[in-house]
């Protein structure tokens, strides 16, 4: 029996033209993707880092299963969901249930046939991998050979496995609601729920717990691939072991539970079990049989029939109110309003997160959490009833009544539409009530009501609209609802992650606008005007469908599209056509207007493009690399900040000294691309013979040359306009409204080649035709010593500058103000510096708040945003307590004042500038650090140590400019924070700033482009050696070393180099400081951390404990193995005589001893004696060396009884 | 009046639903009578401007139907053979909402309308009730009401009674009855007692086209003497079937009895029958 139903329901399935058409789909969006990944486009799509191949295994496995677990989960649930319920549907469960089958043959045959079919059909993305990776215009460095493994390893230990758990679960589904709407509306509440549980189980260390729990087995993965290089990636599978078997077993077992459970709910009868209290037919009362009664129609009241304009719109208004109650009334719609609530609700405990540590639930944080991580769930409910409300009337077969009904169709399509847009309304109060209650419950009332309010209704409901307009179009269009279903959500996750990669212009995905982030200091600034105007832009082509989907609004059998279309002709559709050609008019000329603001005043460069202007450069203009230039000594600025039109003028004189042994003849000038040049002059008479517009290169020739020595005047007069908008919101780059930050670099002249603008991904410059480029000038450059690492067209300058803003607001530049005027209604500030800088100086202006403190006599000041006061007095212990351990550790500071300026989060950084200290209001200004926690990590403090510890490291000693430099900047900067933390917070806090260091670290180094260098080469781009290797070793240094000793060395060497100019040191320099200060011993450990990259495998595999007299001995098998990585990610091990620490720990997080071994590879036995007894025993606690895996490196002593007594 | 001219329809996979139909049709109650499948529905739903013919045009009064079917609409009450409810709407909203798309504004007198249709139609007292919760015949009786809002000129009451047991059947013929005064109605139906009960006016329609056409008094008045029945073996049905012009056989206690058609005594044993409009219903179907 169960044979025959099985091969029945197979052959049906097969014989169904939806299976290709399913199977077709995953191959397609799959095929798509290969080529994709596989560079065919000219975009750089980096999935799993640079250097991997688009079809090694980790690549194959992600998309693969990425596929099926979205796409090829609606099919699962269209097949396998429907496997019983169409017998409802079609009514042919009477036969069945009549006939002798057995329920399990019934209810197995059917599942394990319909998911056999499922099985087949989610072999599509494997050939549309395949069909993808062996097309000729895939980019032949990022396919490998062709392997099958991958393919059918994923294929088992994830698509099957979990085409199984979803079918199970959507098949008891099935079982017990028959009734599809609710296994759709599971199926929602099954994505979000996976989805918040991986959210909430993100940190660190939850990481088991993410992995069990996640049905989907992604996290699983992740554990074991987490840390893999590039060579793992390229050459690894990834077997089914440790927590990916257990969550496979764990989540079969449950499906079979769960199978179990829907198969006990069913039964052989019509109609449910009761899931809810269903109330019986009414019946007319049996006596009205007998007395006839007669419809009287003349007895009926007269009533006024209009069907003008006006009736119409107001009976529209009555028709939408309808939409809107009966949408409101939903059993399921209030339901997934309850669960999104919830939703929320947890959403809410990760506001923010930086190092583990909240922010204040600020409104906007509120707002952009909630609204990115509901908007998916909004998005979903807007597919979904939009289908619902199109079909509702033929659903329930109303639609022979209502179609006959005299109204227009624009009357019955915008009640429609009006249901679903008030919907989306209801899901967006949902975010801002959710949003006050958090805030509220967090003990936060400063509301902002309107910024909620201007956020969801202003910017965030437009997009939904669009939506709305678009799935109701499609749903007008299709023949059946679930086929729209389908082309709506494809097309959404086209456009979402697809359109821009392939299009390029925004012009073309639907619904786009250049992006608009808020900010506290400049509000929604510049952002809004584009935005509208391609919201108008989209309303437009919105309006075109909304005239459609009504002028083809289906009504009556005819459902045929040609027949609607000969309708949609008639006389009466005229108005519509009408308004069809206006809102055509509207799309086009908003479309116009918005193609000559993003190509015409501005300039629009696809990805390629802009390589390709970086490539010619570099063709162009390499060959003057080295040819000999001055050098900027001297700056005097007058900079003119013009907030309101987002525009600068700037007029300045560079004075440049020749410092070469040539005379220099002609003198190569650099100009940013955003600015336009009025003058440039020279103090001598100069000739401009070379002027490339395009990329503004020019080249002076000088009368007289300039001998060695000798010096001559630059003069310039610039301007940095903004011209309407830009393709994208530009953030930074321009002055802001409120809240400018902008640097030299962005508007001022540069003398020479400058090597930062050449492209610099050596695939990327592969395909323009440039040739192999190191990352960086190697080490052994001497040459390149005399430049530095910051800006090579000077060494130290001194520094002049007035800038003027508008009365409101405060400029800031590096130095001390001279003097402060107001003039023609401009601010005046006068800035002069006493000593010399680097030629790197930035330039501020906004409606500052000022706080003021002294240390030591240094003027301590913040600038900031009212309303930002939370995290001052942090950042002020940060200058105070950074100021006082580098001037006592390292040298005297250099200026007599320090100054942090807010800007806007448009950018999270913070950057140090000659006593100037711009800090993204992004990052501290609204951390909420909980002192009394143990998680949080007060990042307001650290940032502030970080940047003051730059005054020294890049301000004071700076690198030359070559590879490992930057760590002369980044990383000691990065162990000034660390030993200034450790004071003040102690020990487990940097354990635990360590900890994040070092998974930050693995899996950064495991996503590298190029490849991996050790930290004293490392190139500038690598932030995640910089700060998180060389934190961590530097710290360990501070350990092995000493701190004092390793104090010392840095002191030497800002002594030996500071304020010195070219040659420049290099890593060598320092490390040569270090190895004075270093014994013999721990030579290697200098050479490990700076010259190599090593690794550790280190784990505790056995702890006895022995009790002996009033103490203990404890006996530990440790395991050590080190390894040795080069640049791609190969590990090989290597012989090891390593001193590694075991601390042994009286309770989970109290040490009691530390003992420092010397081990070797492999397994030793270490013996220590105790006094007390003790609660467990860890391999380097203080994570001194960098552990793939930290887990298996503490073991617990057991319990008392499995003491050995002697 | 309502004049149908030389309607034809063929559906895309080639059924003939409706073949050169022409009917002139009179203040009233019209019954459209035929077996499954003979294309009333088709015509019912091409009069209600749900479906397009191919040839022909429709006109009431001097509205074209097919190039004017929002005209029509509006003084058109449509009953359709099938339709369904919103389950979780009650009826008194229901007919707000199509009372509202009937161009009925103002919000008094809808109110006022639609307590009297409730009333009218015995659903007052579960006018609250959803939808989903109403039994076949409250079904088709909030059906009526709702064709009857916005007093309509045309009437169009597809198989209304298909389905409903004989009690709910006859509460709703009784309903109909009375609404076909100065107005069309066009019952369309294949119980022929539903039109012998309220039309005076009718048509046979078989296979897309109109066969028999008159008042049902003279049409059974026409076969008056020439229906003739005889009980005979099941297995001598088919001779009989040559033999003569039979109209139909039915099993009666066990036996079959064997109706006919003939002008004159077929003798043989066949007795006369009173014509009935069944009668010439299956004379006119086979």
């Amino acid at each position: 029996m169960l044979g025959s139903i099985f091969s029945f329901e197979v052959r049906r399935l097969t014989r169904s033209v939806s299976t290709y058409i399913y199977f077709g789909i995953l191959l397609l969006v799959t095929y798509f993707v290969a080529l994709l990944v596989g560079g065919a486009f000219d975009t750089n799509a980096v999935f799993f880092g640079e250097k991997v191949f688009a079809n090694s295994p980790i690549v194959i496995d992600a998309f693969f299963s990425a596929i099926n677990n979205y796409i090829g989960l609606i099919i699962i649930v269209a097949i396998i969901g429907n496997a019983v319920l169409k017998d409802f549907k079609n009514n042919t469960y009477t036969m069945i249930f009549t006939t002798p089958v057995s329920k399990f043959d019934y209810l197995f045959g059917r599942f394990s046939a319909s998911l056999f079919i499922a099985l087949l059909i989610l072999t599509g993305p494997a050939f549309g991998l395949m069909l993808g990776y062996a097309m000729p215009n895939v980019n032949p460095d990022k396919v490998e050979a062709f392997m099958l493994a991958p393919y059918i390893h994923t294929y088992f230990q994830t698509i099957v496995p979990n085409a199984i758990i979803d079918g199970v679960i959507f098949f008891a589904v099935s079982l017990i609601a028959r009734d599809i709407f609710v296994i759709w509306l599971s199926l929602i509440i099954f994505f979000v729920a996976t989805g918040v549980s991986n959210s909430i189980f993100s940190s660190l260390d939850k990481q088991s717990v993410a992995a069990l729990v996640d049905p989907m087995g992604n996290f699983a993965k992740r554990t074991i691939t987490k840390y893999w290089s590039t060579y793992d990636k390229n050459h690894l599978n990834l077997r089914m072991q440790g927590l990916f078997l257990w969550n496979r077993v764990l989540w079969l077992g449950l499906s079979c539970i769960i199978w179990f459970i829907g198969y006990s709910y069913f039964s052989f009868t019509s109609s449910p079990r009761k899931l809810f209290f269903r109330k019986p037919k009414l019946a007319d009362s049996s006596k009205l049989t007998f007395i006839p009664t007669f419809f009287r129609r003349e007895s009926l009241p007269k009533v006024n029939q209009a069907f003008t304009a006006g009736t119409h719109l107001k009976n529209l208004w009555g028709l939408c109110v309808n939409e809107c109650l009966t949408l409101w009334r939903n059993t399921y719609f209030r339901i997934i309003l309850l669960f999104g609530m919830l939703f929320l609700f947890l959403v809410s405990l990760q506001i923010g997160k930086i190092y583990d540590t909240t922010t204040f639930p600020v409104t906007y944080e509120m707002v952009e959490s909630f609204g990115g991580t509901f908007s998916l769930f909004i998005v979903i409910l807007t597919i979904m009833f939009a289908g619902e409300l199109v079909w509702r009337a033929r659903d329930y077969r109303m639609s022979n009544i209502l179609d006959a009904m005299p109204v227009p169709n624009w009357v019955l399509y915008i009640s429609k539409l009006s249901g679903i847009m008030f919907m989306q309304v209801i899901l967006l109060c949902v975010i801002m009530v959710c949003g006050i209650i958090v805030q509220l419950f967090k003990g936060y009332t400063h509301f902002e009501i309107w910024l909620y309010v201007e956020y969801l209704f202003g910017f965030k409901l437009l997009d939904l609209w669009l939506l709305a307009i678009l799935a109701v179009f499609v749903q007008t269009l299709v023949s059946n609802k679930y086929l729209g279903y389908f082309i709506v959500a494809l097309f959404y996750f086209w456009n979402t992650f697809f359109a821009q990669l392939v299009l390029k212009h925004n012009l073309f995905v639907f619904s786009s606008d250049p992006g608009v982030m808020y900010s506290a200091m400049n509000g929604f600034g510049h952002a809004v005007f584009p935005y509208f105007i391609y919201k108008i832009y989209w309303g437009g082509f919105a309006l075109m469908l909304a005239v459609l989907s009504s002028l083809l609004w289906a009504r009556g059998s005819e459902g045929e599209l040609k027949l609607r279309f000969a309708h949609a002709r008639d006389r009466d559709n005229r108005p519509s056509w009408v308004v069809l050609i206006l809102s055509a008019v509207i799309f086009i000329g908003c479309g116009s207007f918005i193609y000559y603001n993003t190509n015409v005043e501005n300039k629009f460069y696809t990805q390629y493009q802009q390589e390709e202007q970086q490539a010619s450069y570099e063709k162009k203009y390499k060959k003057y690399e080295h040819t000999p230039q001055p050098k900027i000594t001297d700056v005097q600025l007058r900079v003119d900040i013009f907030p309101q039109e987002r525009s600068l003028h700037t007029s300045g004189t560079y004075m440049l000294k020749n410092k070469t042994t040539h005379a220099v003849d002609s003198i190569h000038v650099l100009i940013p691309n955003a600015v336009t040049i009025h003058t440039i002059t020279f103090e001598q008479p100069a000739q401009l013979v070379y002027n490339d517009s395009a990329i503004i290169y020019r080249i002076y020739k000088l009368a007289t040359p300039l001998m060695p020595g000798d010096s001559v005047g630059i003069s310039f007069n610039l301007d940095m306009n903004n011209h309407g908008f830009q393709h994208d919101f530009s953030g930074l780059s321009t002055p802001l409204y409120n809240g400018t930050f902008v640097n030299n670099e962005q508007f001022l002249p540069y003398i020479g080649y400058y090597r930062g603008l050449e492209l610099t991904d050596n695939n990327r410059r592969k395909k323009h035709g440039l040739g192999y480029r190191p990352t960086a000038n190697p080490i052994t450059d001497t040459a390149a010593y005399m430049d530095n690492a910051f800006v090579q067209d000077a060494d130290f300058i001194s520094f002049d500058a007035t800038v003027s803003t508008v009365p409101d607001q405060t400029a800031i530049a590096p130095g001390y103000l001279q003097r402060e005027w107001t003039e023609n209604g401009r601010h005046y500030f006068h800035y002069k510096m006493d000593k010399p800088i680097l030629n790197f100086y930035s330039f501020l202006s906004a409606r500052y708040t000022t706080k003021k403190e002294k240390w030591n006599n240094i003027d301590l000041e913040i600038y900031y945003q009212k309303g930002h006061e939370y995290n001052l007095g942090r950042m002020f212990n940060g200058m105070k307590k950074a100021l006082q351990y580098y001037s006592t550790n390292f040298s005297p500071y250099q200026h007599q004042q320090v100054r942090i300026l807010e800007f806007p989060r448009y950018s999270t950084f913070a950057q140090s500038f000659p006593n100037t200290i711009p800090f993204s209001e992004g990052i501290g200004f609204i951390a909420d650090v909980d002192d009394s926690s143990k998680e949080d990590i007060d990042y307001p403090f650290y940032v502030t140590a970080h940047e003051v510890a730059h005054q020294w490291f890049a301000h004071q000693v700076i690198g030359a400019d070559v590879e490992g430099s930057n760590m002369l900047s980044e990383t000691l900067a990065q162990y000034g924070a660390i030993m200034v933390m450790e004071k003040e917070y102690g020990d487990d806090k940097i354990k635990k700033f360590l900890h994040i260091a070092m998974d930050k670290y693995l899996l950064a180094r495991s996503n590298e482009s190029e490849k991996e260098k050790p930290l004293a080469y490392v190139d500038a781009g690598q932030a995640y050696i910089l700060y998180e290797k060389g934190g961590i070793m530097m710290h360990a240094l501070s350990k092995y070393l000493g701190e004092d000793s390793l104090n010392i060395a840095i002191k030497r060497f800002i002594d030996k180099y500071a304020f010195k100019g070219a040659p420049y040191p290099t890593t060598l320099d320092f490390l040569a400081c270090l190895r004075q200060v270093t014994p013999d011993s721990l030579q290697y450990v200098l050479t490990d951390a700076f010259q190599k990259i090593v690794l550790y495998d280190n784990k505790i595999d056995d702890v006895h404990l022995t009790k002996q007299g009033s103490g203990y001995i404890a006996d530990i098998t440790v395991s050590s193995k080190k390894l040795q990585a080069d640049g791609a990610g190969k590990e090989d091990s290597v012989a090891s005589n390593d001193y590694v620490e075991v601390g042994i720990y009286k309770t989970s997080s109290k040490m009691m001893r530390l003992v420092q071994f010397k081990l070797k590879g492999g397994k030793t036995v270490l013996q220590i004696p105790l006094n007390e007894k003790p609660y467990k025993v860890v391999i380097d606690p203080r994570e001194l060396l960098i552990d793939k895996k930290l887990d298996d490196n503490e073991m617990k002593f057991g319990s008392d009884d499995k003491v050995t007594k002697k | 009046m309502l004049r149908i001219n030389n309607l034809s329809k063929t559906y895309p996979n080639g059924v003939q639903a409706l073949q050169d139909i022409s009917l002139d049709i009179s203040n009233g109650m019209f019954g459209l009578l035929g077996p499954n499948g003979a294309g009333k529905s088709t015509l019912m739903r091409t009069i209600a401007t749900l479906q397009d013919a191919d040839i022909g045009s429709i006109m009431f009064g001097d509205i074209d139907v097919f190039r004017q079917k929002q005209e029509l609409r509006k003084v058109l009450g449509y009953l359709p053979q099938e339709f369904g409810v919103y389950p979780k709407v009650s009826a008194e909203e229901m007919l707000h909402y199509i009372a509202r798309m009937k161009g009925i504004s103002n919000n008094a007198e809808r109110k006022e309308l639609v307590k009297a249709l409730l009333e009218q139609v015995n659903l007052y007292n579960h006018r609250n009730k959803y939808l989903g919760g109403y039994s076949g015949g409250m079904k088709q009786r909030f059906g009526i009401a709702q064709a009857l809002i916005g007093d309509p000129k045309l009437i169009i009451v597809d198989e209304p009674t298909a389905g409903l047991d004989p009690a709910e059947r006859l509460r709703f013929n009784n309903l109909l009855s009375e609404i076909g005064e100065n107005i069309i109605v066009i019952l369309s139906t294949h119980i022929v007692d539903d039109v012998s009960e309220l039309c005076r006016d009718m048509a046979i329609i078989a296979g897309g086209k109109v066969v028999q056409r008159g008042n049902p008094e003279d049409l059974v008045k026409s076969l008056e003497h020439k229906v003739w029945s005889k009980r005979v073996e099941k297995s001598e049905v088919s001779k009989y079937q040559e033999d003569y012009k039979m109209v139909l056989a039915k099993l009666s206690g066990g036996t079959m009895v064997v109706y006919i058609n003939s002008d004159t005594d077929p003798g043989n044993g066949f007795k006369s029958e009173k014509a009935t409009l069944e009668d010439i219903y299956f004379s006119n179907i086979i």
